[in-house]
């Protein structure tokens, strides 16, 4: 017997009295220990699934289960998560101490316990010396630091954290991505991060699931998801995708044969397709090769239309014959830099047929 | 000059224990609900004080069903024979000065409650606090400012009241506006009558003043933290 899992949502219906369904029939299991993401467009739901996990909304049906017990009922007081709310909410009235304290003081810990678990919290957070100030003198990175240090000293079992990162600069949310996981390591319990930034939850979470209208579209590791995915929704959310929507001709094993609006194209599917099923081609720009000397199986022509560099890699967008713009990444290495076309220059662009991704529609 | 400070006094602070609950039920209502509660509770601005003063009156007066109720209860409670009645007395003025001043509370916590930002709540709740904790240590702490403000703005007239106390006090029940009007109107004691109306002038200056430093110092003292 397997044992069961450590978090469950079951078949979690959410209906706003507004009438908004923000959650739609869910069923999630986490393991303990787990990194794990939910990440999906604005308003896809994602807010209300980890609220109705800290016990601050209540489901409309399904039941929700934390170590063995169903704890759909619990009030949020009782629930042994915690959670860093999207805004941080850290209480402006009270100085950065008596904040990380307030949970403390509530369970009832001595004075001097109390003290200690402060001083190491801030410690973790690398805010020891800022215990007496209050949070309008801290920045937005401090001021999530101290939400983070103010829910673990609780010691909770799960982690709840709403877009922690979504107010930081693109500099101090690099560095808090590797401080969260460092410190995921460190304390050693569940994560559950909400993001719409899904670099962000392919870097940091060991799995994620994504979420498209209330429902879950796909869950897996961030290799399964962007390299795998199971629809076109999930293909496009995460990452940048060259989409070939045609029809199967012929198969062969795993290699099958479509024909799209700009020519045939075989590639490998990992599911059963047959002839005449419509399917979408979809190549990842990173995947496509600019004027290669010895061409893949996969080839299009166009012109190119636009470049734009972006440091590390430049991207190319080509018109084809049929008006439809294919992005291409072009590595900014010696030889990358000699293969830029300029623009209006005619350009080949093949792939191999391993390289492409099958989505049936 | 003490009584009406003692009547105002008592007033306000009625005024914010019936205020605070209040607001809070039209802060979280629906959002449909709130402009219908809203208007509900600044719909006596409509009307004259003194027709409302009147009607409030003939509401309590001893032949009133709200009296004999009020009647029987104290009688069966304490035993006495004998019922002081809901006006013309002490309780009449505050249950008066109450009802015309509970908007003035009401509006300044309603605005902060809607303004508050709900994740500090929640924040609180998830950390473990109760309810209770919630609101004396959150909720409260977050609306001083509107609670000082409404404080304030229910005291001042509070204390001058004229038409209130007049008309639902007993005899005895002499709060400054009314010992104004007497001197200046029936004894005729214009400097007298004078004197008491900047004593009550500098006695609002006096309120404010105290207002701004507790808010200044409250200020200096976030910052000295630093
Ligand atoms: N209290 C509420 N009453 C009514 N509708 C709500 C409420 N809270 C959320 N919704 C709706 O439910 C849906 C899901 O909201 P949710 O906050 O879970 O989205 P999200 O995935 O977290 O989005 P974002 O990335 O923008 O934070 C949205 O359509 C939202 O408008
Ligand atoms: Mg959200």
């Amino acid at each position: 017997m397997t044992e069961p899992p450590f978090i469950s949502f079951k078949n979690i219906v959410k209906e706003f009295p507004n009438g908004t369904r923000a959650v739609d029939n869910v069923s999630l299991d986490i393991g303990n220990n787990e990194f794990f993401a939910l990440l999906g467009p604005s308003g896809c739901g994602k807010t209300t699934l980890l609220r109705m996990l800290s016990g601050l909304e209540i489901p409309t049906s399904g039941a929700i289960w934390l170590g063995g017990q169903d704890i759909t009922d619990w009030p949020a007081q009782q629930r042994p998560l915690n959670m860093v709310f999207q805004s941080y909410a850290v209480f402006p009235h009270m100085s950065v101490g008596d904040n990380v304290a307030y949970g403390l003081k509530i369970e009832g810990c001595p004075q001097a316990e109390r003290k200690a678990r402060v001083e190491q919290a801030l410690a973790q957070v690398q805010l020891a010396d800022k215990i007496d100030r209050m949070p309008h003198q801290l920045s937005g990175g401090q001021r999530q630091r101290v939400a983070l240090a103010r829910a673990l000293i609780l010691r909770p079992k799960v982690l709840l954290l709403d877009e922690p990162l979504s107010a930081l600069d693109k500099r101090l949310r690099e560095d808090m991505q590797l401080g969260l996981i460092h410190l995921r390591n460190e304390v050693g319990i569940t994560f559950i991060m909400v993001t719409h930034d899904q670099e962000e939850a392919m870097s940091m979470a060991s799995r994620l699931a994504v979420m498209d209208k209330g429902r879950i579209a796909q869950i897996g590791t961030p290799k399964q998801l962007y390299e795998y995915p199971g629809s076109r929704f999930v293909a496009d959310f995460l990452g940048s995708i060259n989409f070939f929507p045609g029809k199967v001709v012929s198969t062969e094993g795993k290699t099958v044969t479509v024909d799209t609006d700009v020519g045939r194209f075989i590639n490998e599917a990992d599911f059963a397709a047959t002839a005449g099923q419509s399917v979408t081609v979809g190549v990842r720009p990173e995947m496509l090769d600019l004027d290669d000397a010895t061409p893949d199986v996969n080839r299009l022509e166009g012109t190119a239309q636009e470049t734009a560099y972006f440091g590390d890699y430049n991207l190319c967008l080509v018109r084809l014959a049929n008006g439809q713009s294919i992005k291409v990444f072009v590595e900014n290495d010696s030889e990358g830099r000699a293969r830029l076309p300029q623009i209006g220059q005619a350009v080949k662009i093949s792939w191999s047929a391993t390289c492409g991704i099958l989505l049936p529609d | 000059m003490g009584y009406s400070l003692w009547i105002a006094l008592l007033t306000t602070l009625i005024c914010l224990v019936i205020a605070y609950p209040v607001a809070l039920v039209v802060a979280f209502a629906a959002p449909k609900w709130r402009p219908l509660l809203l208007l509900l509770v600044i719909l006596p601005f409509w009307t004259n004080l003194l027709v409302r003063t009147y009607a409030l009156k003939s509401v309590l007066g001893s032949s009133s069903p709200l009296s004999q109720l009020a009647e029987g209860i104290y009688k069966s409670v304490t035993g006495s024979e004998t019922f002081p009645g809901l006006i013309l007395n002490d309780l009449g003025v505050i249950i008066g000065l109450v009802y015309v001043h509970l908007p003035f509370m009401v509006l300044p916590l309603y605005t902060a409650l809607e303004k508050l930002d709900r994740s500090y709540l929640e924040a609180s709740l998830d950390l473990g606090a109760s309810q209770w904790r919630t609101f004396f240590q959150v909720m409260v702490p977050l609306t001083l400012p509107a609670i000082i403000a409404g404080c304030i703005i229910t005291f001042i007239p509070a204390f001058g009241a004229l038409v209130t106390p007049a008309l639902l006090g007993g005899t005895d029940s002499l709060m400054i506006g009314s010992l104004i009007e007497d001197q200046i109107k029936r004894a005729n004691n214009w400097p007298l009558g004078s004197a008491l109306s900047m004593l009550l002038v500098y006695a609002t200056f006096l309120i404010l003043a105290l207002q701004s430093w507790l808010s200044e110092r409250r200020a200096r003292r976030t910052e000295l933290r630093a």
